[in-house]
């Protein structure tokens, strides 16, 4: 990255955290202000625009933290390693907020809270295998060993996504396949799926930013370390 | 509604949080580098200087 690039970046943040906030706010205004009130659920289903787009997302970094470990265990290189766990952590916290908004949902349609059914045991799956690659992750200080372990358990978790997606399909449960929707109602979740992807994909970036300059810290103090103890010499 | 607005705020504030995280996070990452960088000028300020005659 040269000087100039270099400086052009918080303009360019800038402009993509006010464009964010911006649509961010006008899908929020869509879901409340805009959207029909459902004949069945009333307001309550205007969870499932939150819980669409936060579903989206969640897979979507997942596969995108699977995918980056995979191109890490091919070329050893720490860059994939940082988009791995940023985006692996902004799918947590999607997968997290599926999970709640779920589960209110739940509450209000089906009158339970959570029912072993398969797309929200896989999606329970997922979260939790995730979570205790963050846990393992956090427990190894080596750069490159921790990568090539995390790395091999976000492939290896990756096998859950298909389950999660087509668990609708492959196997017979509660959870709702592709409603029939008002076109308005189906407008508001195409903005709000967008508004959130771009929230998302922004705090992935930025997050992988501020782990590449983490590293190049951790760099710089073992260099200043060396050059410390050589000057004592 | 009571649900309805609870979702809402909870996810809100889930974000905000990862949000305020990150900034704080960043934060202290200049304050470490801005340390380094103050170092690396005394090393090379001691490494400047010339030595007494013996």
């Amino acid at each position: 990255m040269n000087a100039a690039s270099f400086n052009r970046q918080p303009d360019v943040n800038r402009i993509v955290s006010v464009l964010t906030a911006c649509l961010l706010l006008v899908s929020l205004g869509s879901i409340f202000f805009i959207a029909p009130t459902e004949a069945t659920m009333g307001d309550v289903q205007r969870i499932v625009y939150l819980h669409v787009a936060v579903a989206w997302c969640g897979l979507v970094g997942s596969l995108a933290m699977g995918c980056s470990a995979a191109m890490y265990l091919v070329r050893r290189q720490l860059r994939w390693d940082h988009w791995s766990q940023s985006a692996g952590e902004v799918g947590w916290l999607c997968a997290t907020l599926t999970l709640l908004s779920g589960s209110a949902w739940a509450h209000e349609a089906w009158g339970t809270w959570w029912t072993w059914e398969p797309r929200l045991t896989s999606s329970l799956v997922l979260w939790i295998i995730f979570a205790s690659i963050f846990l393992v992750r956090s427990s190894i200080e080596d750069p490159q060993r921790r990568a090539r372990i995390g790395g091999v358990l976000a492939v290896v978790g990756m096998s859950d996504i298909p389950l999660v997606v087509m668990a609708t399909r492959w196997f017979r449960g509660v959870h709702p396949v592709s409603p029939e929707m008002d076109p308005t109602m189906r407008w508001v979740l195409l903005a709000t799926v967008l508004s959130f992807t771009l929230l998302f994909s922004h705090l992935a970036v930025q997050r992988r930013r501020q782990l590449e300059l983490a590293e190049q810290v951790a760099q710089l103090e073992t260099a200043t370390w060396s050059a410390n103890l050589s000057s004592i010499d | 509604m009571g649900t309805l607005i609870a979702v809402y705020v909870i996810a809100g504030a889930s974000v905000g949080a990862y949000i305020v995280g990150l900034l704080w996070s960043s934060r202290r990452l200049a304050q470490r580098l801005e340390q380094l960088q103050l170092a690396a000028d005394v090393l090379l300020a001691c490494d400047a200087r010339p030595t007494s005659a013996a």
